[in-house]
């Protein structure tokens, strides 16, 4: 009976959230739509698609379970969430004025229009797709702790894997049909019972906690130091992985094309004033949970269950809810990336290779069945293995090395082309290298991490090369001409304000 | 359309906006001295800092007094 409630929690969810998807039903008549949503979303959307794409459904599982064993630390996805809707707010006015006037539809479409560039174009994408695809296999994956728990011990661990990669792939059958439209307006439901109704279950599980004998000093001294001088990481380390994240963060495709769906400036930086005290509640009620948490039996054996351990307390109504909202979390961030990646290799891709604009909605449909259907194999062909997450982290140190041609590209109108590719190539390898002689860190430096390093690097370079060998006067004219778009774009505003 | 002394304050206080939030999440001396043991300051310098950078998202937004016609 506690299995049938508890897998019915979340065909409940998936049901409410295919019935919203049908009932706004809109075909697209391009692929431009397909790939932004028309550009046509207001700020409670966009607002709701951020956090949806930017907090994966792992938020409740690893993010918890490193609060519960490295206790405050665990609290750094919250700075570096807040920095990325610092940076959102910024990023806003360039990337959608360039985005509705040049008809972008990728981040990788962004950069080659930039830097007028095929080779930046491709090497952003193929970048991008190399990172992200472990990603949407280890999303795929991690419904395998849900459906075990909600199993109640009736699943094993392996058969509760396969159940989740198998309902997450039927789920994106709407993601292909839909494309970001379908994406955008699932985040809305998905993002209410996520981070809802898991701050509701995170905030009454941290009273329960506090009032029953696991209050936050309960934790122990070393729950509340973050690594500093003489620590084994390294003083640096915190500083290392907030930065990767708030940086590293625009640079995955799925949550920088979020921006183009957007239908103004003024609607994406509405969307970030909005998302932050969302993120700043919700992240400080599950990371204090989960610290808190850290004192109950079997939490130091198995961290990452924590959010499940601790909604045992509630019983099998609470645990379903909880539940429910990882399945809502990770919906949300396997559909957008998966949509992000296809429309990515569509347009960036095999658009170039045919040497043409993709304008048939049909090869991104086709591109996100591909990749959904490859992530699905992968998903069950590793169900049982370890190494993936290994491998999803060291993306982090990859992706990270798009940051200076990205931002540098947005916000200085020296940078060129050549600069582009040879950071992004340098800090790639660096990276790569990094890794595998410093997994964790690298000692010598503090404690940075291998993507720090390689984009101080890759920053360098892009500095280097873009002043001694500059872009020629036409295309400098050019990239004069896209920033004068922006400054106009801004200026044009102020009058109507006034 | 030339900027105004006024706009350019503005931008100049954006700027700073922007790089005190880094600094305020960012500068690992502020970490090691809040997050050394201690329970309440540390949770209250964690919870503290990013309620104050949260803060400075509206602010960011009444300085840049965007086209408010299109939201």
């Amino acid at each position: 009976m506690d299995m049938v409630i508890g897998y019915g929690g979340v065909f409940v969810l998936i049901v409410l959230v295919l019935v919203v998807l049908e009932r706004s039903r809109r075909s697209a008549d391009s692929f431009s739509e397909y790939a932004t949503g028309g550009r046509s979303f207001g700020s409670a959307y966009s607002t709701m698609a951020f956090l949806n794409t930017w907090l994966p459904g792992t938020i409740f599982i690893s993010f918890a379970g490193y609060a519960a064993s490295g206790g405050i630390t665990g609290f750094y996805f919250v700075p570096y969430s807040l920095l990325a809707t610092v940076l959102m707010f910024l990023l806003a006015r360039p990337v959608n004025v360039w985005g509705s006037r040049l008809d972008l539809r990728t981040q990788a479409d962004l950069l080659g229009a930039r830097y007028d560039s095929r080779a930046v174009q491709v090497t952003a994408a193929v970048i991008g797709l190399i990172a992200s695809f472990p990603w949407v296999v280890l999303g795929m994956q991690s419904l395998g702790l849900v459906f075990s728990s909600l199993s109640f011990g009736s699943v094993s661990a392996t058969t509760a894997v396969v159940i989740g990669v198998v309902v997450l792939a039927i789920r994106q059958v709407w993601t292909v049909r839909f494309g970001a439209r379908g994406v955008i307006i699932s985040d809305m439901v998905q993002g209410i019972v996520a981070y809802g109704l898991g701050t509701l279950i995170a905030v009454g599980l941290l009273v329960w906690l506090v009032t029953h004998g696991h209050g936050l000093g309960d934790a122990g001294a070393t729950a509340f130091t973050v690594p500093g001088p003489g620590s084994a990481a390294g003083p640096l380390y915190l500083f290392s992985i907030t930065v990767t994240g708030a940086l590293g963060g625009w640079c995955w495709p799925d949550i920088f094309v979020r921006l183009f769906a957007s239908r103004s400036v003024s609607t994406i930086q509405t969307a970030a004033v909005q998302a932050a005290p969302i993120l700043l509640v919700f992240g400080t009620a599950l990371t204090l949970m989960a610290v808190a948490a850290s004192t109950l039996p079997g939490v130091a054996a198995a961290p990452d269950a924590v959010w499940f351990t601790a909604a045992g307390v509630g019983g099998v109504l609470v645990v379903t809810l909880a539940g429910v909202c990882v399945v809502a979390a990770t919906m949300g961030n396997v559909g957008a990336n998966l949509q992000a990646l296809g429309a990515q290799v569509a347009n960036d891709v095999y658009g170039p290779l045919r040497a043409g604009r993709v304008n048939n909605p049909r090869i991104g449909q086709v591109t996100v069945a591909v990749i959904t259907v490859l992530g699905a194999a992968c998903a069950l062909a590793t169900a049982s293995s370890t190494h993936l997450i290994i491998l999803a982290l060291i993306s982090y140190q990859g992706i990270v090395q798009l940051a200076p041609t990205l931002f540098f590209g947005i916000f200085w109108r020296r940078g060129t082309s050549r600069a582009a590719v040879a950071s992004m190539v340098t800090g790639f390898v660096l990276a790569a290298l990094l890794q595998g002689f410093f997994p964790d860190s690298v000692p010598a430096l503090g404690g940075l991490t291998s993507g720090v390093v390689a984009a101080v690097v890759n920053t360098v370079v892009y500095v280097i090369v873009s002043l001694a060998v500059p872009a020629r006067p036409q295309e400098a004219q050019r990239v004069s001409e896209l920033f004068d778009m922006v400054r106009e774009h801004r200026a044009a505003a102020k009058e109507v304000v006034r | 359309m030339s900027t105004t002394p006024r706009e350019r304050l503005h931008t100049r206080w954006v700027r700073s906006v922007v790089i005190a939030d880094f600094v305020l999440l960012l500068f690992p001396p502020l970490q090691w001295a809040f997050s050394h043991g201690d329970p309440v300051a540390s949770t209250l310098w964690s919870v503290g800092s990013a309620a104050v950078v949260t803060a400075t998202l509206p602010l960011l937004r009444r300085l840049s007094r965007t086209e408010r016609q299109e939201g």
